[in-house]
């Protein structure tokens, strides 16, 4: 009687050939970001230059503002970088993460169509302009997904004092505004790095904002490993150190696309 | 949260009485049995002569069906999303983020499914079904009609299948619906987006939705499946 499997043992050798880079995961950093962080393109500059100087390699999580918040709150991952102040704060506050840093910022901005049939061209409060697009019942399309970007508009149209219903308040849930508007000349609220890394696809102009902006600020957050002992809390230390570091913030200030800088460093050093 | 907390609220859910809900599930219901109304008819006719006929190239075409069953449905939802762009060449229709994109989507995504179960069951029929038929003096299609008819527990099959791929599928119906609350919003990409607001519950729970509605589906269309025991 044959024990042994030459077949089985091929297969198992098969198996454990590609199991072999999670079983010897060590000093992987797990990193989780918003949808809108990866659209406007940090994770091309900013992370490698980290995986280079550190000498650590980052597992980057991508997905909605959510589900990133529920991971970090199941300990899914080391380290978080999103872009929803009171979210973030929640976090530390139930003891999920350390403390949280201020990273990098910009702001958000209101797209319109070459249309323009609210007539917001011009304009540079965008209280006003969300005034008139109502007003005007002109499509206007929502993230409506609960991410930083939504968040921020919903702020907007409280601040502004209007509640935005109807048929030309388009709520997609697809994360796809920008393309969304462009189909259906209708206006949105997208964040400059996005806007910027998206700009060539799409025939949409920018409202100019004056002042106040609508900021749009980046915060990073490390888990707490009183809460999950198994966390990279050592890794997590030294990637928020970096990035709120003078030289992970010249990387920041460095990257450009097409001659603009989507993102302006702001932690206060230490 | 844990799996418990997770299935209760979605049992919570599903009896609250939601109209929000029940305007999901009509849409995948529309959507999905429209876009198989439509593929299926081609998808049996392609299915059979496939089966049936010899002629030059006919193992390729049969290969390149089977193939297209790993079709990504993303990667469908992508390419329409090119032609029905407004820059794309059907810009003008404005069938894009419509329920009609969908179920275009839907129906290129069963059509190998139908056609490839079809092609197997006849391909396994006993081939004197057809012959018989042809020698009692029935015409072409008549023997294509008999022959299905025997076969019609596998083409079923196919139904049941594609069914299956569509009414779960999220890639095509995200890129070509758009998520659009109270439009294109289907079960599927509903689901999609509650994981991504991180409320995995309510994403249970529209799974479990689902299933209940697949089943309910599955139950009417076995009905003309049969029972598919050996005749004597």
């Amino acid at each position: 009687m044959r024990t042994f499997s030459w077949r089985g043992a091929l297969l198992l050798c098969f198996l454990l050939a590609f199991a072999a880079p999670i079983l010897t995961a060590e000093n992987v950093l797990r990193l989780e970001m918003t949808t809108t962080t990866e659209d406007s393109g940090p994770l091309k500059f900013l992370l490698p230059a980290f995986e280079k100087t550190k000498g650590m390699k980052l597992r980057t999580t991508i997905g909605g503002m959510g589900q990133m918040l529920k991971f970090a709150r199941n300990g899914d991952v080391d380290t978080v970088l999103t872009h929803s102040r009171s979210d973030e704060e929640k976090l530390i506050e139930d003891g999920f993460g350390i403390a949280r840093f201020d990273v990098m910022y910009n702001d958000f901005v209101i797209v319109l169509p070459k249309e323009d049939p609210a007539r917001i061209r011009g304009l540079t409060d965008a209280k006003i302009a969300l005034g008139k697009i109502m007003q005007a019942q002109a499509t206007f399309v929502s993230r409506a997904d609960e991410s930083g970007t939504h968040r921020a508009e919903q702020r907007l149209w409280r601040e502004a004092g209007f509640t935005p219903q109807g048929s030309w308040y388009l709520r997609t849930g697809s994360g796809m505004g920008e393309v969304f508007a462009n189909e259906r000349g209708g206006y949105t609220l997208t964040d400059r790095g996005t806007l910027v890394q998206q700009r060539k696809n799409l025939e949409l102009e920018l409202l100019l904002p004056g002042e106040p902006k609508i900021p749009n600020q980046y915060g990073v957050i490390a888990i707490n490993p009183k809460k999950y002992p198994y966390v990279n809390a050592n890794g997590a230390a030294r990637f928020v150190d970096w990035i709120v570091s003078l030289k992970g913030q010249r990387h920041i200030a460095e990257y450009k696309i097409d001659g603009q800088q989507p993102f302006f460093p702001n932690a206060k050093l230490r | 949260m844990n799996i418990w907390e997770a299935t209760r609220e979605a049992f919570a859910l599903l009896f609250s009485g939601n109209a929000e809900l029940w305007r999901i599930i009509f849409i995948s219901l529309r959507v999905s049995l429209t876009a198989l109304l439509i593929a299926t008819p081609c998808a049996i006719l392609l299915g059979y002569g496939l089966a049936t006929f010899r002629f030059h190239g006919r193992r390729a075409l049969v290969v390149v069906l089977q193939s297209m069953l790993s079709f990504p449905t993303v990667v469908v939802g992508l390419i329409l999303y090119l032609l029905f762009t407004r820059r794309g060449p059907l810009g003008d229709f404005h069938l894009l983020f419509t329920q009609d994109a969908m179920i275009i989507g839907q129906a290129i995504i069963a059509f190998p499914v139908l056609a490839a179960f079809t092609l197997a069951a006849v391909q396994g029929a006993d081939g004197r079904i057809r012959e018989t038929a042809l020698s009692l003096g029935a015409s072409n299609w008549r023997a294509a009609l008999t022959t299905l008819r025997e076969v019609r527990f596998g083409v079923m099959a196919g139904v049941f299948n594609g069914f299956g791929r569509v009414i779960s599928e999220v890639g095509c119906s995200m890129m070509v619906g758009g998520n659009i609350a109270d439009v294109t919003r289907n079960i599927p990409t509903a689901i999609a987006l509650e994981t991504s607001k991180g409320e995995f519950a309510q994403g249970i729970a529209l799974g479990v939705v689902l299933i209940a509605v697949a089943l309910g589906v599955n139950i009417a269309l076995s009905v003309v499946q049969g029972s598919g025991g050996l005749k004597s």
